[in-house]
């Protein structure tokens, strides 16, 4: 729900911000409304009502005009004599009054007052109360109009009723036509004068309130109200401004409406605009109501949505994914529609699938050989547990075949890994096919055969390098797999052709049956492993059934090769040099520098034990190269000691020379330790001059062109013949120590001796017998001129520090002689 | 030759007119204005007869009513106007009476010397046509009890409410109010002036109607609708042709005793013609005729001879000295009090 709410954090304000800001303007637009309707209103009011009233004023104007001008009102003005006056004319007047008064009942009073304020004709309205006939004292009484065609309007209190009333007078002008020509002047003869009640003013202006919220008032030009109506709080703020408009005050604002009616007059109306608010309040609430609804509305509507068409969806999604994280790799979703998330569930579909086969293809590269396509070591130990649990099931036999490539190193050195991997390729399928061939001899049910008869996978396996695996499960008999791995051998015989390069290889096979050799998979596996090593001692290019005697050989062997690997790795060699003594004068003549092997446990172990060894294991190179940098290394710190006064010899296997650029080897180690050549020789066997000879010799000579001396050990072992000797750029033979000691019993083996050192002598190569250790050797030795000796009778070999301490003694010794 | 026409045709034009002004002038009309029924159309007749002279009448109903028409015409209009003596003052200080031709005619000498004096300015400018009273008219059939008091009219009872006229003359109505109460119908006394108002304005509801009632078979007396109606003696008398239910009395209270003069306007155009018309009816034979006629008492000495016993003893038409004792002449009243008068009138009139 962490998504709905989210959802709700964003969508939420998103549907309740737009809808308050339409909420807010609606109301704010409603509130404008409002005020204008208002205004408009009030406006309206004040203007009919300025109308009515004007209206009316107008009439009262136009009837005091009228009256004013009437011919019997003329007549009568006319008449000074008084009793004349009311005996003959009042009647008339009084009638022509009763007529107005009859038919606008407005008038309270028409009356005929004479200039001195006499009120001499008085016509009221009935139930009139006129309280007196002397004018004269009134307020106004000093305002009258005296002027032809002026009026004087305002409004007073009446005495006669108690209210306020309209006062209207006209002078009446005339000039007596009968006695004074029309040149004369009018006189004034008195005043016409009209009282009208104000009541209907009164009604009109309370006509307007509409309820006690607001005030109506009428003024004159003083700003005296002469009428208010309605809330008195608002009567204190009026603005002489005409028209609508909006006042100001602390207590809010008020709006007012004012116009001017005739006679100088004013008309004002004021309305809180509390009314407008209270209004808007009552709408604001329906908005908020509406509002708020409407966020409901539009949330639920909403949440209910992406429930529905989201959160289900991604929930569903969200627990397949799960299944996948889970290994269930066969979830999928189903298809809901045509919106973005079934299309994401499509996808998902698609990524499962995917998934699913990178699985497969994961497992199967995790499972399988890249190179050979093979399962790998992993998948050979749970189908070998496999087949060991279905042996055990069935009580069937089950053969685990171990083979590699023999010299497999070689092949890969001297053609390239890439030829190599070829190759293995090529005997990977080879294995296959052998097994393909021969369904007789495996049992058909458990064989899962594909339809291209490529390699069964279930039975080959590639563990490593050039070591492959075959299992024969439901085997009746042992022997069963001795056909198989002789079919093997056979197939690997025939040469392989890769990239144009043809060459052959063999392969050492190791069998071991279950339950016979062991039960266990670790078991087998060793056991397996220790028959192909058995295998390879015997010669190579064969099988072997395991038999438990191998076990301890085979280990032993193993371990030693283990042992010296390690050996080389830590540290454990160390060169030792015996020297050559030259006969005659006791100088040195050289030192061979001997490899020695210091054992943490067994202690130092001669080369005897292990060179061979290494040269069948191909460490030799290793080693030899080892050797080669550490003794010119030493011959050189000799050298800047300026103990260095003749050569060091270093033995280099015929191995070496069959697998490593042997006068690379010196180039390098000379440079390396910074040695001239002129300090050092290269002691090599026989068997050295007779295989590979012309490589070889061009090796050799590339030596000797340095200026490194060839010395050739063991002589005399071998098959060398004379001939040999002179082809082979050698300077120094080494007579093998066998014969020095035979030669001490033996004296034919003395003549050849002398013999040797003749020839030698005569080729001109130097003599060094080896292993000279009594005196009456050395003797003989001497008699016959051997040059050079060696052995215990000078020194064992030694180390590093004490060779040095013997060669500055010896040279002690000559620089005394 | 146009030049001709046109000049014969404006002269004969001019010509016409003058003639006709000629015989305008001698037969021109007398426009007399009148109370109706106050003259024997018989007299018109032999008048113009003897004269050629054709009198137009033209009526007013009351005094009031007669002012305002001199009033409006500011006295012109008419030949020969029938006033009341109270109007005289007012009409002379008007200008609107032309003096009297001096001397009178013989006949017009025979009118009592009393009439002349009745009213100051008479004597030159207007000529005593009848006097008589002012007093109530009813129907003695359908009131209760006779009438003897103006307290009677003025507070009527059942029979009376709604059934009485009066006549729209403000202080005749007064007047008869103010004897009622017992005060003089010339009283200055404010406050009996004003309880005189009082009893109009109370009895004004009870009052049919103001105006005058007709005097031929028509009248509202003779039907019913008037009960009583303040009424001139004569006209009382013409009334009881139609009918024997009808009474005059002149209330114990005292009425008004009225003099009317014929006056001839100054703006009068035939006023020649006017005093020809009263030499004419002041003569003995006529004034007799028309005094019988009208059932007034002729002031003319000339016509009693020739007028009936029962003529000359009806007490509706020569009331006794007892009688008259009560009654008084109009005198002006104070112009203040007039004008009260006036406005309240008009306003019970309402």
């Amino acid at each position: 729900m962490r998504l709905q709410r989210q959802f709700n954090l964003v969508v939420v304000p998103l549907v309740v911000v737009p809808l308050l800001v339409l909420g807010v303007t609606a109301f704010n637009y409603l509130l404008e409304s409002e005020q204008q309707k208002l205004m408009n209103a009030m406006s309206n009011s004040v203007t009919s009502m300025r109308q009515k009233i004007d209206m009316n004023f107008s009439k009262i104007k136009a009837n005091l005009e009228l009256l004013a001008t009437d011919g019997v009102m003329m007549r009568y003005g006319v008449i000074e004599d008084e009793y004349t006056r009311y005996k003959i004319y009042q009647a008339g007047l009084l009638a022509r009054f009763k007529s107005y008064q009859k038919h606008f009942p407005i008038y309270e009073e028409i009356r005929y007052i004479l200039v001195d304020g006499y009120e001499d004709t008085h016509w009221g309205a009935p139930n009139y109360h006129n309280v007196s006939d002397d004018e004269s004292t009134r307020s106004w009484y000093s305002r009258l109009p005296k002027k032809e065609g002026s009026t004087l309007n305002f409004i007073a209190a009446n005495p006669d009723t108690g209210q306020q009333s309209l006062y209207s007078f006209k002078p009446i002008l005339l000039r007596n036509t009968s006695t004074e020509d029309a040149s004369q002047p009018k006189t004034l003869r008195g005043f016409l004068g009209t009282t009208i009640t104000l009541k209907w003013l009164q009604g009109e202006l309370q006509s307007l309130l509409i309820d006690s919220t607001q005030h109506v008032a009428f003024m004159n030009g003083q700003g005296d109200k002469l009428f208010a109506f309605g809330d008195e709080k608002l009567a204190t703020f009026t603005a002489p401004e005409m028209g609508i408009q909006l006042l100001d005050t602390n207590h809010g604002g008020i709006y007012q409406a004012r116009e001017n009616t005739l006679f100088g007059y004013s008309l004002v109306y004021l309305v809180s605009e509390e009314v407008v608010f209270a209004k808007a309040r009552r709408l604001a609430l329906s908005i908020i109501i509406i509002t708020l609804i409407s966020i409901a509305f539009t949330l639920l509507v909403l949440l209910f949505l992406l429930r529905y068409s989201m959160i289900r969806p991604l929930q569903a999604l969200m627990s397949a994914s799960q299944n996948i994280a889970s290994g269930e790799l066969n979830t999928s979703l189903p298809d809901l529609g045509c919106d973005e998330l079934s299309d994401l569930s499509r996808s998902f579909n698609h990524m499962a699938k995917s998934l699913a086969d990178s699985d497969e293809k994961i497992r199967f590269i995790a499972y399988h050989d890249s190179l050979t396509r093979l399962p790998n070591r992993r998948m050979f130990h749970y189908l070998l547990n496999n087949a060991i649990a279905a042996s055990a099931r069935n009580h069937d036999k089950l053969a685990l075949i171990f083979l590699d490539v023999d010299n497999f190193k070689t092949v890969n050195d001297s053609l390239g890994h890439d030829i190599g991997d070829m190759l293995l390729q090529q005997f990977a399928g080879r294995i296959g096919e052998c097994l393909r061939n021969e369904d007789s001899v495996l049992a058909p049910d458990n064989i899962n055969q594909d339809q291209d008869n490529s390699v069964n996978q279930d039975l080959v396996a590639r563990l490593g390098g050039d070591e492959f695996t075959v299992l024969l499960p439901q085997l009746k008999h042992a022997t069963d797999a001795s056909f198989v791995a002789q079919r093997i051998i056979i197939s690997m015989e025939k040469p392989f052709f890769v990239n144009d390069h043809h060459f052959k290889i063999t392969t050492s096979i190791g069998i071991t049956i279950y339950p016979d050799n062991g039960r266990k998979a670790d078991e087998l596996i060793k056991y397996a492993d220790i028959a192909m090593y058995h295998a390879k001692s015997e010669g190579k290019n064969n099988f072997q059934f395991y038999s438990s005697d191998l076990n301890e050989a085979i280990a032993d062997r193993i371990d030693r090769e283990n042992e010296l690997r390690e050996a080389i790795e830590n540290h454990q060699l160390s060169v030792y040099f015996q020297p050559q003594i030259v006969t005659g004068t006791g100088k040195i003549y050289g030192l061979e520098a001997l490899v020695r092997w210091h054992h943490p446990t067994k202690g130092v172990i001669s080369p005897l034990n292990f060179i061979t060894l290494a040269e069948e294991t191909g460490m030799i190179i290793e080693l030899g190269t080892w050797v080669m940098y550490e003794s010119c290394r030493i011959a050189k710190d000799w050298l800047q000691k300026g103990l260095l006064d003749f050569r060091i010899s270093v033995n280099v296997s015929s191995r070496q020379f069959e697998r490593q650029d042997v006068a690379q080897l010196v180039e390098d180690a000379l440079r390396e330790s910074g040695l001239e050549a002129q300090y050092l020789t290269v002691e090599l066997t026989e068997s050295v001059i007779m295989s590979s000879r012309d490589k070889n010799i061009a090796t050799l000579s590339e030596i000797k062109g340095k200026g490194v001396k060839i010395s050739l050990d063991d002589f005399g072992t071998g098959y060398s013949s004379l001939s040999y000797l002179r082809t082979f750029p050698v300077d120094t033979l080494k007579i093998d120590q066998q014969f020095i000691k035979d030669s001490e019993t033996d004296r034919e083996v003395r003549s050849i001796i002398s013999a040797i050192v003749m020839m030698a002598h005569a080729l001109g190569l130097d003599v060094v017998a080896e292993g000279v250790e009594g005196k009456e050797e050395f003797l003989y030795l001497q008699s016959i001129n051997c040059d050079i000796i060696q052995g215990y009778y000078f020194s064992k070999p030694l180390p590093h520090l004490e060779a040095e301490i013997y060669i500055k003694e010896s040279l002690k010794k000559n620089l005394a002689s | 030759m146009n030049r001709a026409v046109t000049g014969i045709g404006y002269w004969s034009a001019l010509l016409c007119v003058l003639l006709a002004q000629q015989v305008k002038a001698d037969t021109q009309p007398l426009v007399f204005l009148n109370w109706s029924d106050y003259m024997d159309p018989e007299l018109l007749v032999e008048f113009k007869r003897q004269t050629g002279i054709e009198v137009k009448q033209s009526y007013y109903d009351s005094d009031d009513n007669r002012d305002q028409i001199m009033a409006t015409s500011d006295g012109a209009g008419y030949d020969l106007i029938l006033i009341s003596g109270l109007a005289l003052d007012s009409y002379l200080k008007q200008g609107w009476l032309a003096q009297l031709p001096n001397p009178l005619s013989h006949d017009v000498s025979q009118i009592e010397e009393r009439w002349w004096q009745a009213f100051p300015g008479a004597k030159a400018h207007a000529v005593p046509f009848f006097w008589g009273t002012l007093g109530i008219a009813y129907r003695t059939d359908l009131v209760n009890e006779p009438i003897t008091h103006w307290k009677q009219f003025f507070n009527p009872g059942s029979d009376l409410k709604g059934k009485i006229t009066l006549i729209e003359s403000a202080r005749e109505v007064l007047a008869m109010a103010l004897k009622s109460l017992g005060y003089s119908l010339n009283t200055s006394n404010k406050q009996q002036f004003n309880e005189g108002l009082a009893l109009m304005r109370q009895q004004a509801p009870f009052v049919g109607s103001y105006n005058y009632v007709d005097l031929d078979e028509t009248s509202a007396l003779i039907s019913g609708e008037t009960v009583a109606a303040m009424m001139y003696n004569g006209d009382a008398l013409m009334l009881q042709e139609h009918s024997d239910q009808i009474a005059y009395v002149l209330p114990s209270e005292g009425g008004n005793i009225w003099v009317d003069y014929l006056a001839i306007p100054a703006k009068a155009k035939n006023p020649q013609a006017a005093m020809a018309f009263i030499n004419f009816l002041n003569k003995p034979k006529q004034a007799a005729q028309l005094a019988s006629y009208v059932y007034y008492a002729s002031p003319n000495r000339g016509a009693w001879p020739h007028l009936s016993k029962e003529f000359l003893q009806d007490k509706t038409i020569f009331p006794g000295q007892k009688s008259l004792e009560q009654s008084e002449f109009f005198a002006p009243l104070s112009p203040r009090l007039l004008k009260k008068l006036n406005q309240e009138f008009q306003k019970i009139v309402d």
